[in-house]
């Protein structure tokens, strides 16, 4: 592993630790009982992002065995044909994981898996597994300008969620 | 009143019966289907297509129609072609219905190509013919991808959505579902429903349509049990959410079907490669040809000319048919047939085949053989045959299947049943009885040979091997006899000067510019070995060559000549048959009409192949080569590379018969070569390998291919092969023994959600973990990037559980 690669992951993990961190867990807490759903849902985004940060990092090698398998499965095609094939599969990837957005900005459900904590732990590490699935994503889009996924996903996320919840964002 | 008789292949009602095989058939086509298709494939195939075998019946058609009007050619793309018979079929009907002039029916491309006869018929009509069999038909190209971008478009969407599914399902596996207050859980319930449907519906619909057809036909196949499978659990999945129940199997549904779907088209990769073969050999054969017709010609199809029309073949003409040869002389180069480096000089009287070429002289051809009953056309036949067959192993499994599932059905029924009768609620047994069916569906019995296949593809390439055919490595098991054939594989399979008595540099410049107005092989190889000594070829001042006798050119004043080594001055004659005897052509060289020197041209042997033999050798291995050249040549070869056993003078048919000859003494035969003429023997052997840099369809009819023509990794090629078979072996049976622990855990009651989906994966995880060996990655491999996953995860878990 390279030192940047190295340098990349660590960061990943830095993030992810200051996005469950217990302060900000107990101010999300508060705001899910008042019924405030964008508090949680940018501390979600945050570990979504520590996920990105480490797919971005695995990413040439994610996809290189993406490739490989698309070698197996498409042994005729061209390497343009398992281009779209696996770009395809990307697309649908990024689509699937801002879709489920959706389900982390119900204050009920947020209430529930305050009160749950292995609950909570487990959603922490899907949200940090779809980051890591979504960073080989754009790179498989994207190849040299994965990157630009550090923005993207964050601002259509929270599209997502300020279409989704406007009227009861913040307290 | 009398009961008729039901036909054996459509069903209905056989006025008069007629019998074959013992079976009564209604008509001459039902008759001639099941002759052609035969018990075992109408049984797949009633259990595999939506099929409307009342269609086979005669249609109260026109007489056969000549091609005397226009005749157009229609293209239709299929649907729902599932199986090679389907494809028969299809074929079958479309050739019956009026009208028609011909089919070719492509199972792997999803195609059908019709001639018609515009007047008798039109293409909805065609494609009407075909939709009442239970096939989608409609004209123009088929897709890109065609049946197999359809499969792959479902495979693709079934993993991403049961993916999804999976990672939404934690709180329904944690046992958190329940506690949820309503909306949350609703919602969950919603978003698990919404992704599963389609995974279920859309891209496990060809399991629902087969298995549709197995409840039609009373036939229980694996399509049954799996959409029994995933249907049950989604089916008690919509109930369950419905009424707020707790236990989902959304995930175990779509999971299901995603599994299913990859063996599906990691076996298609195997048909698609079979269609190849017939696609190459059709190229190989001129497509028309010129044929004489009183003192004119005519210019007319290949599928047109029939025995007894005499073809006109002009230099550099390949050959439509097979025939002898009524008047003209050319070298013929038939090395797609016989393997034969060095064109033969073909006159009257001698035998040709289609798909040669005359190189340098006009032939005329009285044709006895045409179409597939040429000897191209047989081996194409053979070929297709052959790679068609499904493999051993993989049939062992749908063997298995085929009793496994009736025995689950009535394992589940009985469960279910059992439970109620013992006094819990419906909806409790109910499930218990879909868990056994989810519990039982064979994931890894599914997947269990493509992937071993699979891994076994990469660690050969990385070999330099390519796979061609899926079942390749099950044939190859237990592999004790290995066939070389020589020009190509155990040579480098080129003309080169070899020796010039006496090794006169003025007498070889003399020779290379005579010979430099000619394309013979012969001749590029005595220019090409002047020009390797660094000598100067001129130009001659004329030039004359004689088909199949040599040729003479006036160069600097002096009159040079080369020809066949006879009738030589004693000395030169003696050296010329001592040249001979090692196998080499032998030129003579005359020089203002006086014999001056005698040149050797032959093939040499590849680097490495000595040792490649020793190697096979030592693994307790018989080696022998074989060969369509002359004794002297197969023997210096032979000696060459240490091989103590050879055959020579051995036809494409005979070098396939050599195979099943041995294969025939119980000997397990794998055929190394590089030919077309090698193709036939190559499809014949327990194990085929293609040289690389050897003709398209040699790399196509085997079942390996070495991309770089080297035998070095032969050895290790067979090595892989053993183990390929064992980790195979291994698989299936964890997949039977799974199922023999898990069910009866199911029928018990044990098997909860968490449970079930955890033992599927597991399951399959196993199997997968097997797979892998074959690519070198034993346990001790994968503990460094298992470890540092887990490692990475733990710290996650960690992180997110104290919260600093």
């Amino acid at each position: 592993m390279t030192a940047r690669a190295a340098a990349g992951l660590g960061l990943s993990l830095g993030v992810y630790a200051a996005a469950v961190l217990g302060h900000w867990q107990a101010a999300t807490a508060a705001a899910d009982a008042l019924g405030c759903a964008l508090p949680r849902a940018v501390q979600d985004q945050a570990v979504v992002f520590a996920g990105l940060l480490a797919g971005l990092v695995l990413g040439p090698a994610l996809t290189a065995s993406a490739r490989s398998l698309l070698r197996g499965l498409l042994p005729e095609a061209g390497d343009g044909a398992r281009q779209g094939a696996l770009r395809g599969a990307a697309a649908v990837a990024l689509l699937l994981t801002l879709a489920t957005t959706l389900l982390w900005v119900r204050p009920g459900l947020d209430r529930f898996l305050d009160a749950h904590r292995p609950l909570l732990v487990e959603v922490d590490l899907l949200l940090y597994a779809m980051g890591l699935v979504d960073g080989a994503a754009w790179h498989a889009l994207l190849d040299r300008d994965a990157w630009l996924g550090l923005l993207l996903v964050p601002a259509m996320a929270l599209m997502v969620l300020s279409g989704g919840v406007v009227g009861r964002g913040w307290c | 009143m009398a009961v008729l008789t039901p036909c054996h292949l459509c069903g209905r009602p056989a006025r008069a019966p007629l019998a074959a095989a013992g079976r009564p058939f209604c008509c001459a086509g039902c008759r001639d289907l099941f002759l052609v298709l035969g018990e075992e494939r109408l049984a797949e195939l009633r259990s595999h297509g939506d099929l409307d075998f009342a269609a086979l019946r005669p249609e109260p058609a026109a007489p056969p129609a000549e091609a005397e009007g226009e005749v157009r050619t229609a293209r239709l793309a299929l649907d729902g072609l599932w199986c090679a018979s389907c494809a028969v079929l299809v074929e079958h009907v479309l050739r019956r219905s009026p009208g028609v002039l011909g089919a070719k029916v492509d199972p792997a491309g999803a195609t059908a190509e019709v001639a018609y006869d515009p007047a008798a018929t039109a293409v909805p009509d065609l494609a009407a013919a075909v939709a009442r069999l239970g096939y989608g038909a409609a004209e123009g190209p088929s897709p890109p991808g065609g049946a197999g971008g359809d499969l792959l478009r479902r495979l693709a969407a079934a993993w991403a959505l049961a993916l999804s599914v999976m990672m939404l399902s934690v709180p329904v596996w944690s046992g958190y579902l329940p506690a949820m207050a309503r909306g949350p859980r609703l919602a969950f319930a919603a978003v698990l429903w919404a992704l599963a449907t389609p995974a279920v519906l859309w891209c496990g619909w060809p399991f629902v349509r087969g298995a549709w057809a197995s409840v039609r036909s009373l036939r229980p196949t694996m399509d049954l049990l799996v959409a029994l499978g995933s249907l049950s659990a989604y089916g008690y999945s919509v109930w369950a959410a419905l009424r707020g129940g707790p236990r989902l199997y959304f995930d175990t549904s779509a999971m299901l079907v995603a599994f299913l779907l990859l063996g599906r088209a990691l076996e298609r990769g195997t048909r698609r490669r079979a269609s190849d073969v017939t696609r190459l050999l059709g190229g190989l054969a001129a497509p028309d040809a010129a044929v004489r017709r009183g003192d004119a010609e005519v210019r007319l199809p290949s599928d047109r000319l029939a025995p007894g029309d005499v073809l006109v073949v002009r230099p550099g003409q390949a050959l439509a048919a097979d025939g002898i040869v009524r008047a003209g002389r050319s070298a013929v180069d038939a090395s797609a047939l016989t393997g034969e480096a060095v064109p033969a000089d073909m006159g009257p009287g001698d035998r040709v085949y289609a798909g040669s070429v005359a190189i340098d002289g006009r032939l005329e051809v009285a044709v006895d053989r045409v179409g597939a009953a040429t000897v191209l056309g047989q081996t194409a036949e053979a070929l297709r045959a052959a790679l068609q067959a499904s493999g051993r192993w993989q049939r062992l499994a749908d063997r298995a299947v085929a009793v496994f599932v009736p025995v689950v059905l009535a394992i589940g029924a009985a469960t279910g049943a059992g439970w109620l009768a013992a006094g819990l609620p419906g909806g409790t047994a109910l499930l218990r009885a879909v868990a056994v069916l989810v519990i039982a569906c064979p994931c890894a019995l599914g997947v269990a040979t493509p992937l071993a296949s699979l891994a076994a593809a990469r660690r050969l390439a990385r070999l330099g091997v390519l796979l061609r055919r899926g079942d390749a490595l099950e044939r190859a098991s237990g592999i004790d006899t290995v066939l070389l054939d020589k020009t190509g594989t155990v040579t480098a399979g080129a003309l080169r000067l070899e020796a010039m008595a006496p090794d006169d540099p003025e007498l070889l410049a003399l020779a290379a510019a005579a010979e430099s107005g000619s394309a013979h092989p012969l001749a590029l190889a005595v220019v090409f070995g002047a020009e390797a000594r660094g000598l100067a070829v001129a130009a001659p001042e004329s030039f004359r060559e004689h088909p199949g006798a040599g040729v003479e050119a006036s160069v600097g004043g002096r009159r040079v000549a080369l020809r066949a080594a006879r009738d030589l001055p004693p000395p030169l004659q003696a050296t010329a048959a001592a040249m001979a005897e090692t196998g080499a052509t032998v030129l003579a060289l005359e020089v203002d009409g006086v014999p001056r020197a005698v040149l050797s041209l032959g093939d040499r042997p590849r680097p490495g192949a000595r040792a490649a033999v020793a190697a096979l050798r030592a693994r307790g291995l018989d080696v022998r080569l074989v060969t369509g050249d002359a004794e002297a040549s197969a023997a210096a070869a032979a000696q060459e590379a240490g091989i103590a056993s050879y055959r020579a003078r051995c036809a494409p048919d005979a070098k396939a018969a050599l195979v099943e000859e041995l294969r025939a003494q119980g000997r397990r035969v794998a055929f190394v070569g590089d030919g077309i003429n090698d193709a036939a023997a190559l499809a014949a052997a327990d194990l085929g390998l293609a040289m690389g840099g050897g003709a398209d369809l040699a790399l196509q009819a085997g079942a390996l291919t070495l991309v770089r023509p080297d035998l070095g990794a032969l050895p290790a090629v067979l090595d892989v092969a053993r183990q390929t078979r064992a980790v195979i072996r291994q698989n299936l049976t964890w997949a039977l023994l799974y199922n023999a622990l898990a069910v009866p855990a199911a029928v018990l009651g044990y098997a909860q959600p968490v449970v079930a989906a955890a033992a599927m994966v597991f399951s399959s995880a196993v199997v997968l973990g097997n797979a892998l060996r074959l690519l070198g990655r034993g346990p001790a491999r994968l503990w460094v990037p298992a470890g540092a996953v887990a490692a990475a995860a733990a710290a996650l878990w960690a992180l997110a559980w104290w919260r600093l």
